[in-house]
Protein backbone atom coordinates (compact mmCIF):
# COMPACT_ATOMS: atom_id res chain seq x y z
CA UNK A 1 0.00 0.00 0.00
CA UNK A 2 1.52 3.30 -0.96
CA UNK A 3 0.11 6.22 1.02
CA UNK A 4 -2.22 9.06 0.25
CA UNK A 5 0.24 11.70 0.73
CA UNK A 6 2.67 9.34 -1.62
CA UNK A 7 -0.11 9.80 -4.07
CA UNK A 8 -0.83 13.00 -4.49
CA UNK A 9 3.48 13.63 -4.48
CA UNK A 10 2.69 11.40 -8.22
CA UNK A 11 -0.30 12.59 -8.89
CA UNK A 12 1.11 16.38 -8.77
CA UNK A 13 4.42 14.89 -10.22
CA UNK A 14 2.97 13.72 -13.57
CA UNK A 15 0.77 16.73 -13.76
CA UNK A 16 3.87 19.35 -13.42
CA UNK A 17 6.10 16.45 -15.28
CA UNK A 18 3.32 17.54 -18.17
CA UNK A 19 3.26 21.23 -17.90
CA UNK A 20 7.15 21.40 -18.26
CA UNK A 21 7.32 19.16 -21.49
CA UNK A 22 4.96 21.80 -22.91
CA UNK A 23 6.75 24.17 -21.85
CA UNK A 24 10.23 22.80 -23.00
CA UNK A 25 8.38 22.22 -26.67
CA UNK A 26 7.76 25.39 -26.89
CA UNK A 27 10.71 27.34 -25.90
CA UNK A 28 12.84 24.27 -27.83
CA UNK A 29 10.94 25.43 -30.79
CA UNK A 30 11.47 29.27 -30.45
CA UNK A 31 15.40 28.85 -29.76
CA UNK A 32 15.16 26.45 -32.95
CA UNK A 33 13.67 29.28 -34.79
CA UNK A 34 15.76 31.90 -32.64
CA UNK A 35 19.35 30.66 -33.25
CA UNK A 36 18.75 29.47 -37.28
CA UNK A 37 17.40 33.06 -37.65
CA UNK A 38 19.46 35.66 -36.50
CA UNK A 39 21.82 35.57 -38.23
CA UNK A 40 20.36 37.26 -41.13
CA UNK A 41 17.93 39.41 -39.29
CA UNK A 42 19.17 42.81 -39.62
CA UNK A 43 17.72 46.16 -40.44
CA UNK A 44 18.03 45.61 -43.84
CA UNK A 45 16.35 42.19 -43.90
CA UNK A 46 13.41 43.83 -42.59
CA UNK A 47 13.21 47.28 -45.09
CA UNK A 48 14.25 46.24 -48.10
CA UNK A 49 12.49 44.25 -51.17
CA UNK A 50 14.60 40.73 -52.56
CA UNK A 51 16.72 40.64 -54.39
CA UNK A 52 19.43 38.10 -56.11
CA UNK A 53 16.62 35.34 -56.53
CA UNK A 54 15.70 35.98 -53.05
CA UNK A 55 18.56 35.03 -51.98
CA UNK A 56 19.78 38.39 -50.69
CA UNK A 57 17.81 41.63 -49.65
CA UNK A 58 14.83 41.82 -47.54
CA UNK A 59 11.47 40.62 -47.01
CA UNK A 60 9.57 43.86 -46.79
CA UNK A 61 7.09 43.01 -48.74
CA UNK A 62 6.25 39.26 -46.95
CA UNK A 63 5.67 41.14 -44.14
CA UNK A 64 3.68 43.97 -44.94
CA UNK A 65 1.25 41.45 -47.10
CA UNK A 66 1.03 39.15 -43.69
CA UNK A 67 0.02 42.35 -41.86
CA UNK A 68 -2.31 43.47 -44.88
CA UNK A 69 -4.03 39.70 -45.15
CA UNK A 70 -4.56 39.95 -41.44
CA UNK A 71 -6.06 43.27 -41.15
CA UNK A 72 -8.12 42.37 -43.85
CA UNK A 73 -9.13 38.96 -42.06
CA UNK A 74 -10.06 40.92 -39.01
CA UNK A 75 -12.07 43.55 -40.62
CA UNK A 76 -14.02 41.10 -41.98
CA UNK A 77 -14.36 38.61 -39.42
CA UNK A 78 -14.38 40.29 -36.36
CA UNK A 79 -17.70 42.51 -36.69
CA UNK A 80 -19.18 39.69 -38.70
CA UNK A 81 -18.47 37.00 -36.07
CA UNK A 82 -18.98 38.88 -32.79
CA UNK A 83 -22.80 39.99 -34.64
CA UNK A 84 -23.16 36.15 -34.54
CA UNK A 85 -22.32 35.55 -31.22
CA UNK A 86 -24.44 38.25 -30.04
CA UNK A 87 -27.63 36.97 -31.92
CA UNK A 88 -26.79 33.44 -30.99
CA UNK A 89 -26.50 33.72 -27.56
CA UNK A 90 -29.10 37.16 -26.66
CA UNK A 91 -31.57 37.39 -29.43
CA UNK A 92 -31.85 33.42 -30.97
CA UNK A 93 -35.04 31.51 -28.95
CA UNK A 94 -32.54 28.59 -28.21
CA UNK A 95 -33.54 25.28 -29.84
CA UNK A 96 -32.98 22.97 -32.11
CA UNK A 97 -32.17 25.63 -35.11
CA UNK A 98 -29.56 27.21 -32.92
CA UNK A 99 -28.08 23.53 -31.94
CA UNK A 100 -27.84 23.07 -35.80
CA UNK A 101 -26.12 26.35 -36.26
CA UNK A 102 -23.57 25.72 -33.20
CA UNK A 103 -22.89 22.54 -34.57
CA UNK A 104 -22.22 23.70 -38.21
CA UNK A 105 -19.88 26.76 -36.90
CA UNK A 106 -18.08 23.90 -34.39
CA UNK A 107 -17.57 21.49 -37.88
CA UNK A 108 -16.40 24.83 -40.10
CA UNK A 109 -13.72 25.28 -37.14
CA UNK A 110 -12.37 21.44 -38.47
CA UNK A 111 -12.35 22.16 -41.68
CA UNK A 112 -8.91 21.42 -43.18
CA UNK A 113 -7.54 24.83 -44.15
CA UNK A 114 -6.48 23.82 -47.60
CA UNK A 115 -10.45 23.42 -48.07
CA UNK A 116 -10.68 26.92 -47.39
CA UNK A 117 -8.12 27.72 -49.56
CA UNK A 118 -10.13 26.13 -52.82
CA UNK A 119 -13.42 27.60 -51.74
CA UNK A 120 -11.53 31.22 -51.49
CA UNK A 121 -10.21 30.61 -55.13
CA UNK A 122 -13.86 29.23 -56.39
CA UNK A 123 -15.89 32.20 -54.88
CA UNK A 124 -13.80 35.34 -53.96
CA UNK A 125 -11.31 34.71 -56.85
CA UNK A 126 -13.50 33.38 -59.48
CA UNK A 127 -16.59 34.16 -58.89
CA UNK A 128 -16.82 37.63 -57.77
CA UNK A 129 -13.68 38.14 -59.57
CA UNK A 130 -11.37 39.85 -57.18
CA UNK A 131 -8.78 37.59 -58.41
CA UNK A 132 -5.46 36.79 -56.47
CA UNK A 133 -5.95 39.59 -54.30
CA UNK A 134 -5.32 40.78 -50.45
CA UNK A 135 -9.04 40.77 -50.29
CA UNK A 136 -9.72 37.29 -51.62
CA UNK A 137 -6.94 36.05 -49.54
CA UNK A 138 -8.18 38.48 -46.35
CA UNK A 139 -11.66 37.15 -46.65
CA UNK A 140 -10.53 33.41 -47.10
CA UNK A 141 -8.36 33.49 -43.14
CA UNK A 142 -11.48 35.77 -42.18
CA UNK A 143 -14.12 32.49 -42.95
CA UNK A 144 -11.00 30.69 -41.48
CA UNK A 145 -11.30 32.43 -38.34
CA UNK A 146 -14.87 33.43 -37.95
CA UNK A 147 -15.44 30.12 -35.79
CA UNK A 148 -12.82 30.61 -33.70
CA UNK A 149 -14.20 34.21 -32.72
CA UNK A 150 -17.67 33.19 -32.45
CA UNK A 151 -16.96 30.75 -29.94
CA UNK A 152 -14.75 32.82 -27.49
CA UNK A 153 -17.23 35.81 -28.09
CA UNK A 154 -20.36 33.33 -27.07
CA UNK A 155 -18.49 32.29 -24.43
CA UNK A 156 -17.55 36.14 -23.08
CA UNK A 157 -21.27 36.86 -23.98
CA UNK A 158 -22.18 33.80 -21.52
CA UNK A 159 -20.40 34.81 -18.67
CA UNK A 160 -21.75 38.24 -18.30
CA UNK A 161 -23.68 37.28 -15.16
CA UNK A 162 -27.31 37.46 -15.88
CA UNK A 163 -28.27 39.90 -12.73
CA UNK A 164 -26.84 42.42 -14.56
CA UNK A 165 -29.30 42.05 -17.71
CA UNK A 166 -31.89 41.30 -15.03
CA UNK A 167 -31.21 44.50 -13.59
CA UNK A 168 -30.97 46.59 -17.21
CA UNK A 169 -33.97 45.36 -17.98
CA UNK A 170 -36.01 45.86 -14.96
CA UNK A 171 -35.42 49.52 -14.98
CA UNK A 172 -36.53 49.58 -18.26
CA UNK A 173 -34.17 49.24 -20.70
CA UNK A 174 -35.19 47.68 -23.84
CA UNK A 175 -32.90 44.71 -24.98
CA UNK A 176 -30.40 46.44 -27.22
CA UNK A 177 -30.02 49.11 -24.71
CA UNK A 178 -29.08 46.03 -22.02
CA UNK A 179 -26.86 44.57 -24.71
CA UNK A 180 -25.10 47.38 -26.02
CA UNK A 181 -24.56 49.48 -22.02
CA UNK A 182 -24.08 46.47 -20.12
CA UNK A 183 -23.42 43.10 -21.73
CA UNK A 184 -21.11 43.93 -24.47
CA UNK A 185 -18.70 46.55 -22.02
CA UNK A 186 -18.34 43.39 -20.24
CA UNK A 187 -18.14 40.92 -22.55
CA UNK A 188 -15.33 43.03 -25.02
CA UNK A 189 -12.57 41.86 -23.50
CA UNK A 190 -13.53 37.62 -23.84
CA UNK A 191 -14.38 38.69 -27.28
CA UNK A 192 -10.62 40.43 -27.89
CA UNK A 193 -8.82 37.03 -26.24
CA UNK A 194 -11.44 35.50 -29.12
CA UNK A 195 -9.72 38.06 -32.00
CA UNK A 196 -6.34 37.43 -30.45
CA UNK A 197 -6.43 33.54 -30.87
CA UNK A 198 -7.45 34.08 -34.32
CA UNK A 199 -4.57 36.49 -35.44
CA UNK A 200 -2.44 34.24 -34.40
CA UNK A 201 -4.04 31.25 -36.90
CA UNK A 202 -4.58 33.93 -39.70
CA UNK A 203 -1.03 35.23 -39.56
CA UNK A 204 0.73 31.35 -39.78
CA UNK A 205 -2.07 30.01 -42.15
CA UNK A 206 -0.30 29.27 -45.39
CA UNK A 207 -3.07 26.97 -47.29
CA UNK A 208 -5.75 29.66 -47.55
CA UNK A 209 -3.66 32.06 -49.40
CA UNK A 210 -1.78 29.74 -52.04
CA UNK A 211 -4.46 29.70 -54.29
CA UNK A 212 -6.08 33.42 -53.49
CA UNK A 213 -3.63 35.77 -52.59
CA UNK A 214 0.07 35.23 -52.63
CA UNK A 215 2.78 35.15 -54.70
CA UNK A 216 6.53 34.21 -54.46
CA UNK A 217 8.31 37.37 -56.04
CA UNK A 218 6.38 40.55 -56.90
CA UNK A 219 8.81 43.52 -57.84
CA UNK A 220 6.42 46.29 -55.96
CA UNK A 221 4.54 46.39 -52.83
CA UNK A 222 0.76 46.12 -53.02
CA UNK A 223 -1.05 49.05 -54.06
CA UNK A 224 -4.13 48.02 -53.16
CA UNK A 225 -6.32 45.30 -51.69
CA UNK A 226 -6.86 43.74 -55.13
CA UNK A 227 -3.08 43.74 -55.66
CA UNK A 228 -1.51 40.49 -54.92
CA UNK A 229 1.00 40.19 -52.25
CA UNK A 230 3.76 38.23 -50.66
CA UNK A 231 3.17 36.21 -47.34
CA UNK A 232 5.24 35.45 -44.58
CA UNK A 233 4.22 31.47 -44.13
CA UNK A 234 4.46 31.35 -47.81
CA UNK A 235 7.57 32.85 -48.55
CA UNK A 236 9.18 30.21 -45.88
CA UNK A 237 7.55 27.45 -48.02
CA UNK A 238 9.05 28.81 -51.63
CA UNK A 239 12.16 29.14 -50.07
CA UNK A 240 12.47 25.69 -48.61
CA UNK A 241 10.43 24.02 -51.53
CA UNK A 242 11.90 26.12 -54.83
CA UNK A 243 14.66 27.81 -56.25
CA UNK A 244 18.10 26.79 -56.61
CA UNK A 245 20.20 28.04 -53.84
CA UNK A 246 19.32 26.22 -50.81
CA UNK A 247 22.52 27.09 -49.09
CA UNK A 248 21.19 30.87 -48.87
CA UNK A 249 17.44 30.25 -49.05
CA UNK A 250 17.63 28.57 -45.74
CA UNK A 251 18.82 30.95 -43.64
CA UNK A 252 16.47 33.31 -45.33
CA UNK A 253 13.38 31.09 -44.73
CA UNK A 254 14.64 30.46 -40.83
CA UNK A 255 15.08 34.26 -40.75
CA UNK A 256 11.12 34.76 -42.01
CA UNK A 257 10.33 32.55 -39.90
CA UNK A 258 11.48 34.41 -36.73
CA UNK A 259 9.94 37.75 -38.22
CA UNK A 260 6.62 35.74 -38.65
CA UNK A 261 6.52 34.44 -34.63
CA UNK A 262 7.84 37.72 -33.71
CA UNK A 263 5.10 39.76 -35.88
CA UNK A 264 2.22 37.64 -34.39
CA UNK A 265 3.58 38.07 -30.67
CA UNK A 266 3.52 41.27 -31.34
CA UNK A 267 -0.17 41.76 -32.30
CA UNK A 268 -1.39 39.74 -29.70
CA UNK A 269 0.60 42.02 -26.66
CA UNK A 270 -1.43 44.63 -28.33
CA UNK A 271 -4.65 42.87 -28.03
CA UNK A 272 -3.61 41.68 -24.91
CA UNK A 273 -2.41 45.46 -23.20
CA UNK A 274 -6.53 46.66 -24.46
CA UNK A 275 -7.78 43.31 -23.08
CA UNK A 276 -6.26 43.81 -20.22
CA UNK A 277 -7.51 47.86 -20.19
CA UNK A 278 -10.93 46.69 -20.24
CA UNK A 279 -10.40 43.81 -17.66
CA UNK A 280 -8.68 46.44 -15.01
CA UNK A 281 -12.40 48.30 -14.67
CA UNK A 282 -14.68 44.62 -14.32
CA UNK A 283 -14.74 43.20 -10.77
CA UNK A 284 -17.36 40.99 -10.21
CA UNK B 1 -64.74 24.78 -10.64
CA UNK B 2 -64.85 25.59 -6.94
CA UNK B 3 -62.29 28.95 -6.73
CA UNK B 4 -61.13 28.38 -3.74
CA UNK B 5 -58.62 31.50 -3.29
CA UNK B 6 -62.05 33.82 -3.83
CA UNK B 7 -63.23 32.46 -1.33
CA UNK B 8 -61.31 35.32 0.79
CA UNK B 9 -63.21 38.62 1.35
CA UNK B 10 -60.28 40.91 -0.34
CA UNK B 11 -58.71 42.70 2.98
CA UNK B 12 -58.10 45.78 0.58
CA UNK B 13 -60.89 48.04 2.10
CA UNK B 14 -61.69 50.27 -0.82
CA UNK B 15 -61.71 49.85 -4.39
CA UNK B 16 -60.05 52.97 -5.39
CA UNK B 17 -57.26 52.38 -3.04
CA UNK B 18 -56.13 48.96 -5.49
CA UNK B 19 -52.90 49.73 -7.64
CA UNK B 20 -52.53 45.88 -8.74
CA UNK B 21 -54.81 43.52 -8.92
CA UNK B 22 -54.20 39.73 -10.09
CA UNK B 23 -56.95 37.70 -11.58
CA UNK B 24 -57.18 34.31 -12.15
CA UNK B 25 -53.06 34.43 -12.62
CA UNK B 26 -51.52 30.77 -13.37
CA UNK B 27 -48.34 30.44 -14.69
CA UNK B 28 -46.03 27.58 -16.20
CA UNK B 29 -42.68 26.65 -16.15
CA UNK B 30 -42.17 24.15 -19.48
CA UNK B 31 -45.27 21.71 -17.93
CA UNK B 32 -45.05 22.50 -14.03
CA UNK B 33 -47.63 24.07 -12.58
CA UNK B 34 -45.64 26.48 -10.62
CA UNK B 35 -48.59 29.17 -9.81
CA UNK B 36 -52.54 28.16 -9.62
CA UNK B 37 -54.97 30.78 -10.22
CA UNK B 38 -54.20 33.15 -7.38
CA UNK B 39 -56.14 36.50 -6.81
CA UNK B 40 -54.80 38.83 -4.87
CA UNK B 41 -55.57 43.28 -4.65
CA UNK B 42 -52.40 45.22 -4.10
CA UNK B 43 -53.41 48.35 -1.89
CA UNK B 44 -51.55 51.71 -2.97
CA UNK B 45 -48.80 53.37 -0.61
CA UNK B 46 -48.73 49.90 1.36
CA UNK B 47 -46.21 47.21 2.08
CA UNK B 48 -47.56 43.99 1.06
CA UNK B 49 -45.58 40.70 1.61
CA UNK B 50 -45.73 37.62 -0.02
CA UNK B 51 -44.48 34.68 2.26
CA UNK B 52 -45.11 30.88 2.12
CA UNK B 53 -41.96 28.13 1.87
CA UNK B 54 -39.23 27.79 -0.77
CA UNK B 55 -40.47 26.30 -3.84
CA UNK B 56 -43.62 27.84 -3.36
CA UNK B 57 -43.83 30.68 -6.22
CA UNK B 58 -43.53 33.84 -4.28
CA UNK B 59 -40.05 34.73 -6.78
CA UNK B 60 -42.48 33.95 -9.64
CA UNK B 61 -45.42 35.82 -8.58
CA UNK B 62 -43.71 39.07 -7.99
CA UNK B 63 -41.38 38.63 -11.08
CA UNK B 64 -44.91 37.95 -13.35
CA UNK B 65 -45.91 42.02 -11.78
CA UNK B 66 -42.89 43.45 -13.89
CA UNK B 67 -42.58 40.65 -16.57
CA UNK B 68 -39.33 39.72 -16.01
CA UNK B 69 -40.72 36.50 -16.75
CA UNK B 70 -40.39 37.20 -19.98
CA UNK B 71 -37.15 36.57 -20.25
CA UNK B 72 -37.15 32.66 -18.83
CA UNK B 73 -37.75 30.38 -21.58
CA UNK B 74 -40.76 28.04 -21.52
CA UNK B 75 -42.47 29.83 -18.81
CA UNK B 76 -46.39 30.86 -19.43
CA UNK B 77 -48.15 33.02 -17.89
CA UNK B 78 -52.03 32.88 -18.16
CA UNK B 79 -55.00 35.65 -16.58
CA UNK B 80 -54.94 38.68 -15.74
CA UNK B 81 -52.54 41.43 -13.46
CA UNK B 82 -54.29 45.10 -13.87
CA UNK B 83 -51.92 48.13 -13.06
CA UNK B 84 -54.14 50.64 -12.41
CA UNK B 85 -56.93 49.06 -13.96
CA UNK B 86 -55.09 48.21 -17.10
CA UNK B 87 -53.90 44.55 -17.67
CA UNK B 88 -49.90 44.62 -18.16
CA UNK B 89 -50.18 41.31 -19.79
CA UNK B 90 -52.54 42.63 -22.58
CA UNK B 91 -51.84 42.86 -26.15
CA UNK B 92 -51.12 46.90 -26.96
CA UNK B 93 -48.94 47.18 -23.67
CA UNK B 94 -45.14 48.02 -24.31
CA UNK B 95 -42.99 45.45 -21.44
CA UNK B 96 -40.56 48.32 -21.60
CA UNK B 97 -43.04 50.46 -20.19
CA UNK B 98 -44.22 48.30 -17.53
CA UNK B 99 -40.75 47.75 -16.03
CA UNK B 100 -40.55 51.84 -16.12
CA UNK B 101 -43.57 51.83 -13.45
CA UNK B 102 -42.96 48.51 -11.62
CA UNK B 103 -39.34 48.76 -10.57
CA UNK B 104 -37.79 45.83 -8.83
CA UNK B 105 -34.80 44.93 -6.35
CA UNK B 106 -33.40 41.61 -6.50
CA UNK B 107 -32.37 38.74 -3.85
CA UNK B 108 -28.64 38.87 -4.63
CA UNK B 109 -27.67 43.16 -4.66
CA UNK B 110 -26.71 43.10 -8.75
CA UNK B 111 -25.02 46.94 -8.98
CA UNK B 112 -23.26 46.90 -12.67
CA UNK B 113 -19.75 47.07 -12.79
CA UNK B 114 -19.92 50.50 -13.07
CA UNK B 115 -19.17 53.75 -10.51
CA UNK B 116 -21.83 54.64 -7.57
CA UNK B 117 -22.97 57.72 -10.00
CA UNK B 118 -23.24 55.40 -13.32
CA UNK B 119 -25.27 52.96 -11.43
CA UNK B 120 -27.94 55.41 -10.32
CA UNK B 121 -27.75 57.21 -13.67
CA UNK B 122 -28.27 54.20 -15.92
CA UNK B 123 -31.74 54.00 -15.65
CA UNK B 124 -32.00 57.48 -16.32
CA UNK B 125 -29.67 58.33 -19.49
CA UNK B 126 -31.38 55.41 -20.79
CA UNK B 127 -34.65 56.99 -21.01
CA UNK B 128 -32.82 60.31 -21.81
CA UNK B 129 -31.75 62.14 -19.32
CA UNK B 130 -27.99 63.31 -20.17
CA UNK B 131 -25.64 64.98 -17.66
CA UNK B 132 -24.93 68.66 -17.61
CA UNK B 133 -21.71 68.55 -19.49
CA UNK B 134 -23.18 65.90 -21.95
CA UNK B 135 -24.45 66.78 -25.59
CA UNK B 136 -28.44 67.26 -25.78
CA UNK B 137 -30.02 64.70 -28.15
CA UNK B 138 -33.20 65.48 -27.25
CA UNK B 139 -33.40 69.53 -27.19
CA UNK B 140 -31.68 69.65 -23.78
CA UNK B 141 -34.84 69.71 -21.94
CA UNK B 142 -33.42 67.04 -19.14
CA UNK B 143 -30.19 68.62 -19.10
CA UNK B 144 -28.64 69.17 -15.37
CA UNK B 145 -31.02 67.27 -14.18
CA UNK B 146 -29.59 63.85 -14.31
CA UNK B 147 -26.99 65.33 -11.19
CA UNK B 148 -30.29 66.05 -9.12
CA UNK B 149 -31.71 62.90 -9.35
CA UNK B 150 -29.14 60.52 -8.49
CA UNK B 151 -28.73 62.59 -5.15
CA UNK B 152 -32.13 62.20 -4.63
CA UNK B 153 -32.28 59.07 -5.45
CA UNK B 154 -29.16 58.21 -3.23
CA UNK B 155 -31.18 60.14 -0.16
CA UNK B 156 -34.24 58.22 -0.54
CA UNK B 157 -32.44 55.17 -0.38
CA UNK B 158 -30.84 56.50 2.74
CA UNK B 159 -27.24 56.07 0.58
CA UNK B 160 -26.13 59.90 -0.22
CA UNK B 161 -24.23 60.57 3.81
CA UNK B 162 -22.21 57.05 3.13
CA UNK B 163 -21.56 57.88 -0.72
CA UNK B 164 -21.58 62.01 -1.34
CA UNK B 165 -17.58 61.95 -1.45
CA UNK B 166 -16.99 59.09 -3.68
CA UNK B 167 -19.37 58.56 -6.26
CA UNK B 168 -16.63 58.09 -8.55
CA UNK B 169 -15.50 54.87 -7.20
CA UNK B 170 -16.73 51.12 -8.00
CA UNK B 171 -19.49 49.97 -6.73
CA UNK B 172 -17.95 46.95 -5.97
CA UNK B 173 -16.23 49.05 -3.28
CA UNK B 174 -19.13 49.30 -1.13
CA UNK B 175 -20.31 46.79 1.30
CA UNK B 176 -23.23 44.36 0.82
CA UNK B 177 -26.18 45.92 2.75
CA UNK B 178 -24.54 49.72 0.71
CA UNK B 179 -24.67 47.30 -2.32
CA UNK B 180 -28.09 46.50 -1.80
CA UNK B 181 -29.33 49.95 -1.11
CA UNK B 182 -27.81 51.38 -4.21
CA UNK B 183 -30.00 48.93 -6.03
CA UNK B 184 -32.44 50.34 -4.35
CA UNK B 185 -31.52 54.13 -5.56
CA UNK B 186 -31.00 52.83 -9.27
CA UNK B 187 -35.04 51.41 -9.11
CA UNK B 188 -36.49 54.72 -7.33
CA UNK B 189 -34.17 57.19 -9.89
CA UNK B 190 -36.83 56.39 -12.61
CA UNK B 191 -39.69 57.10 -10.25
CA UNK B 192 -41.93 53.78 -10.43
CA UNK B 193 -45.06 53.86 -9.07
CA UNK B 194 -44.60 50.32 -7.63
CA UNK B 195 -41.44 48.87 -6.13
CA UNK B 196 -40.87 45.24 -5.75
CA UNK B 197 -38.42 43.75 -3.44
CA UNK B 198 -37.59 39.53 -4.02
CA UNK B 199 -36.08 39.07 -0.78
CA UNK B 200 -33.78 41.66 -0.71
CA UNK B 201 -32.31 41.02 2.55
CA UNK B 202 -31.56 37.69 2.20
CA UNK B 203 -27.85 37.91 1.15
CA UNK B 204 -27.35 40.64 4.18
CA UNK B 205 -26.65 40.93 7.90
CA UNK B 206 -28.80 41.81 10.87
CA UNK B 207 -27.93 45.37 10.66
CA UNK B 208 -27.74 46.22 7.31
CA UNK B 209 -31.33 44.07 7.12
CA UNK B 210 -32.68 46.78 9.60
CA UNK B 211 -31.45 49.49 7.55
CA UNK B 212 -33.57 48.06 4.31
CA UNK B 213 -36.56 47.58 6.53
CA UNK B 214 -36.21 51.18 7.90
CA UNK B 215 -36.04 52.35 4.62
CA UNK B 216 -39.17 50.42 2.89
CA UNK B 217 -41.48 51.78 6.02
CA UNK B 218 -39.90 55.13 4.64
CA UNK B 219 -40.87 54.48 1.10
CA UNK B 220 -44.46 53.20 1.25
CA UNK B 221 -45.37 56.78 1.40
CA UNK B 222 -44.43 57.52 -2.15
CA UNK B 223 -44.57 53.89 -3.78
CA UNK B 224 -46.66 50.43 -3.53
CA UNK B 225 -44.74 47.86 -2.63
CA UNK B 226 -44.55 44.60 -2.65
CA UNK B 227 -41.57 42.39 -0.81
CA UNK B 228 -40.76 39.02 -0.80
CA UNK B 229 -39.48 37.42 2.00
CA UNK B 230 -38.17 34.17 3.92
CA UNK B 231 -38.27 35.88 7.25
CA UNK B 232 -41.88 35.74 9.25
CA UNK B 233 -40.20 38.24 11.55
CA UNK B 234 -39.73 40.61 9.16
CA UNK B 235 -42.68 39.90 7.07
CA UNK B 236 -44.72 40.76 10.62
CA UNK B 237 -42.55 43.84 11.30
CA UNK B 238 -42.44 45.91 7.91
CA UNK B 239 -46.10 44.81 6.03
CA UNK B 240 -49.42 46.20 6.15
CA UNK B 241 -50.85 43.28 3.71
CA UNK B 242 -49.70 39.34 4.30
CA UNK B 243 -50.31 36.87 1.21
CA UNK B 244 -49.30 33.35 2.46
CA UNK B 245 -48.01 30.98 -0.63
CA UNK B 246 -48.11 27.50 -0.37
CA UNK B 247 -47.53 25.11 -3.76
CA UNK B 248 -48.41 27.78 -6.22
CA UNK B 249 -51.78 28.63 -4.46
CA UNK B 250 -52.80 31.40 -2.46
CA UNK B 251 -53.92 30.07 0.93
CA UNK B 252 -54.97 33.25 2.75
CA UNK B 253 -54.62 36.80 2.63
CA UNK B 254 -55.15 39.76 4.67
CA UNK B 255 -54.07 42.22 6.73
CA UNK B 256 -50.67 41.32 8.65
CA UNK B 257 -52.16 42.01 12.29
CA UNK B 258 -54.82 38.85 11.23
CA UNK B 259 -52.08 36.83 9.63
CA UNK B 260 -49.98 36.71 12.61
CA UNK B 261 -52.67 36.50 15.59
CA UNK B 262 -55.62 34.66 14.22
CA UNK B 263 -55.05 33.36 10.77
CA UNK B 264 -58.28 31.76 9.61
CA UNK B 265 -56.35 28.65 7.68
CA UNK B 266 -54.82 25.93 9.80
CA UNK B 267 -51.96 25.71 7.24
CA UNK B 268 -51.33 29.32 7.81
CA UNK B 269 -51.18 28.93 11.43
CA UNK B 270 -49.06 25.79 11.43
CA UNK B 271 -45.93 28.34 8.72
CA UNK B 272 -45.98 31.13 11.24
CA UNK B 273 -45.27 29.10 14.05
CA UNK B 274 -43.04 26.82 12.55
CA UNK B 275 -44.19 23.79 12.32
CA UNK B 276 -42.71 23.09 8.72
CA UNK B 277 -41.38 25.51 6.02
Amino acid sequence: MISRKLKEYIGFGILRLATLIILLALFAILYFVAVNGIKVINWQFLTQMPHSGMTAGGILPAILGTFYLVVCAICFALPLGVAAAIYLTEYAKQGKLIRIIRIGINNLAGVPSVVFGLFGLAVFVKFFGFGISILSGGLTLGILILPTIIRASEEALLVVPQSFREASLALGATKWQTIRKVVLPNAISGMLTGSILGIGRAAGETAPILFTAVTFYTMRLPRSIFSEVQALPYHIYALMTEGTHPETQIPVAYGTALVLVFLVLGIDSIAIVIRNRFRRRKKW
Amino acid sequence: MVDKVTSHQSPVTSKKDVRISIRNLNIWYANTQVIKNVRLDIEKNRVTAIIGPSGCGKSTLIRTINRMNDIIPDAKVKGEILLDGKNIYGDDIDVVEVRKRVGMVFQKSNPFPKSIFENVAYGLKINGFISAGGRSASGGKKKGQLMERVEQSLKDAALWKEVKDRLGDSAFDLSGGQQQRLCIARALAIEPEVVLFDEPCSALDPTATAKIEELIQKLKKKYTIIIVTHNMQQAARISDFCAFLMLGELIEFDKTDKIFTAPSEKVTEDYITGRFG
